[in-house]
């Protein structure tokens, strides 16, 4: 018996909107809005560079809309805080 | 003189390692001694009373020392159950003599079992008890005193699912702060009752530690009884959209069922399974008499010769690393993602010493990435590590998480007191002692009330 490592983490889809504007929705099930927003604050926001922020928060579609510079740089970033980025 | 000596050490390989075992017959403790021959490496040992014992350890000297020379990562419990009269291993509880905390408590909730496989370390059958939530409640807060919180559980038996109040109990380890809860079962109910594994996901169950031996419906006949395999599929299916992750765990059985390796890897691989674990058959509770001579074992050494051999090497011996809170012999362990449909052994990309804390406790994928995680600029900008991440992060985009393990259970022929007395995968009784998994099987078992 051991105990094999976990593999738990939240799945997302992210879309071009516009130059350096991108829609990134959750594909993992959310237990509420309280739960996107911890998300925002402890996850999200580690993984912004400079100049990068989040624009708005749409419970309703389990989305961010996010103003990014270096989108390959900030989806690199989101894997080490369990966020996956669905492949392309 | 001085030539011929050495070169008489050097045809020797001189080895002079003296485990502490125990006869496996009466049990008691008895010195033996590691010898070189044709079939491997053996444990050799002499009780007064019921002789010569020869087991077989690794299959040769030169992988059992890389295995004693790998890193350890120990970290002590705040508390013991037991104190220490007679020594190791007759006190065990744990006693001050150990020299691990617990990594995984099993709890076994029921000795009762729907299957009675002809190879069972439990010798589990029809007939047995299961444990009142008061008497788990009561195990769990004495493990809580010892670890300073509860680690991970695998919620275990017997068939487990054959508990009346498994919900209940799963909701208790919740209660009390239990995350992670791992359920092992050998599938029949989660593939019978679709409704199961929702259940039990919604109680705090996080994952299923599915058995199965083989994709061969004979092997299955052979180890567990009765042809399995279509049941075990829709267990997974099951499992899989009702959200719990599977693990899968393979009994290996030389002769039987140890040329399937990668075959069961790859079939894990192909569903997105979290991973799959190997254990070796122990001579412990029920086994095939044809099968469960003292000197067969396989061993680690044996695993990471057959896995590099039947993967054509896409996973190498050195893609697997002893797991460094246990003894380094005990167990390995390989983090992968899966790329491009193919297996891509973490350590490929990071230097090992980087992911030697990782592997202490078996640390879940989210805060292995944590720690990996790269640090903000400073004076390590553009070193090699530095690319080494960037190569791990563009390998992880659009891959998958797997990791596959081996467990060098032990059983009264190969027991080594230094191996136990290291141990971290500890059962937990009902007096809410904890005692090493394979210590447990092999003295302590059947003692209990």
């Amino acid at each position: 018996m051991l105990k094999l490592p976990s593999k738990r983490w939240k799945k997302v889809r992210i879309k071009p909107e516009g130059p350096g504007r991108y829609t990134l929705i959750f594909l993992t099930p959310l237990k509420d809005e309280d739960e996107l927003r911890e998300i925002v604050e402890e996850e999200i926001d580690m993984c912004l560079d400079q100049g990068e922020r989040v624009i708005d928060m749409q419970w309703d579609r389990r989305s961010l809309t996010l103003a990014i510079a270096d989108i390959v740089s900030f989806k690199r970033r989101l894997l080490y805080v369990n966020i996956n980025p669905e492949d392309p | 003189m001085k030539k011929a000596l050495t070169s008489f050490l050097e045809q020797r390989d001189y080895f002079s390692e003296r485990p502490m075992s125990i006869c496996p017959v009466c049990l008691r403790v008895i010195p033996g001694v590691v010898r070189e021959s044709e079939a491997g490496l053996l444990m050799e040992k002499t009780c007064p009373d019921h002789g010569v014992f020869k087991t077989t350890i690794c299959t040769d000297l030169q992988r059992y020392k890389a295995l004693c020379a790998a890193d350890r990562k120990v970290t002590r419990p705040l508390a013991r159950g037991s104190p220490s009269e007679h020594g190791c291993p007759d006190d065990c509880g744990l006693c001050p003599a150990h020299d691990q905390h617990t990594c995984l408590a099993i709890l076994e909730i029921t000795s009762r079992c729907d299957l009675g496989c002809p190879v069972c370390l439990a010798g589990s059958s029809v007939q047995g008890g299961d444990l009142q939530p008061a008497q788990v409640e009561h195990a769990l807060k004495r493990l809580m005193e010892y670890e300073g919180g509860l680690t991970p559980i695998q919620i275990s038996g017997g068939e487990p699912t054959l508990h009346p109040q498994l919900i209940e109990i799963v909701r208790l380890i919740r209660s009390l702060g239990g995350r992670g809860i791992e359920l092992n079962s050998n599938g029949l109910a989660l593939s019978g009752e679709p409704h199961l594994a929702q259940r039990l996901g919604e109680a705090g169950i996080a994952s299923v530690y599915l058995q199965m031996d083989s994709l061969d419906p004979k092997v299955s006949k052979f180890i567990r009884g009765r042809d399995l395999v279509e049941a075990k599929v829709r267990a997974i299916e099951n499992c899989l959209q009702a959200g719990l992750e599977v693990i899968l765990s393979v009994t290996v059985v030389p002769g039987v069922n140890d040329q399937e390796i990668w075959d069961v890897v790859r079939f894990a691989m192909e569903r997105r399974l979290t991973g799959v674990n190997f254990q070796a058959m122990t001579l412990t509770g029920r086994y095939p008499q044809e099968v469960g001579q003292g000197e067969d074992h396989f061993t680690s050494g044996h695993f990471l010769r057959e896995i590099q051999r039947q993967s054509n090497g896409a996973l190498r011996e050195g893609d697997l690393t002893p797991i460094p809170c246990p003894d380094p012999r005990c167990g390995l362990i390989s983090y992968a993602l899966i790329h491009e449909g193919e297996l891509l052994p973490l350590n490929r990309l990071l230097e090992r010493s980087s992911l030697v804390d990782c592997l202490a406790d078996l640390k879940d994928w989210p805060q292995t990435l944590r720690h990996l995680r790269p640090q903000p600029c400073g004076p390590c900008c553009g070193t090699r590590e530095d690319r080494n991440l960037e190569l791990l992060s563009d390998a992880m985009l659009g891959s998958d998480f797997f990791s596959i393990g081996f467990h060098a259970m032990m059983d009264p022929y190969c027991l080594d007191l230094d191996r136990v007395k290291r141990c971290c995968v500890h059962e937990l009784t009902p007096e809410g002692k904890l005692i090493p998994f394979c210590l447990y099987n092999t003295k302590y078992r059947h003692t209990q009330p």
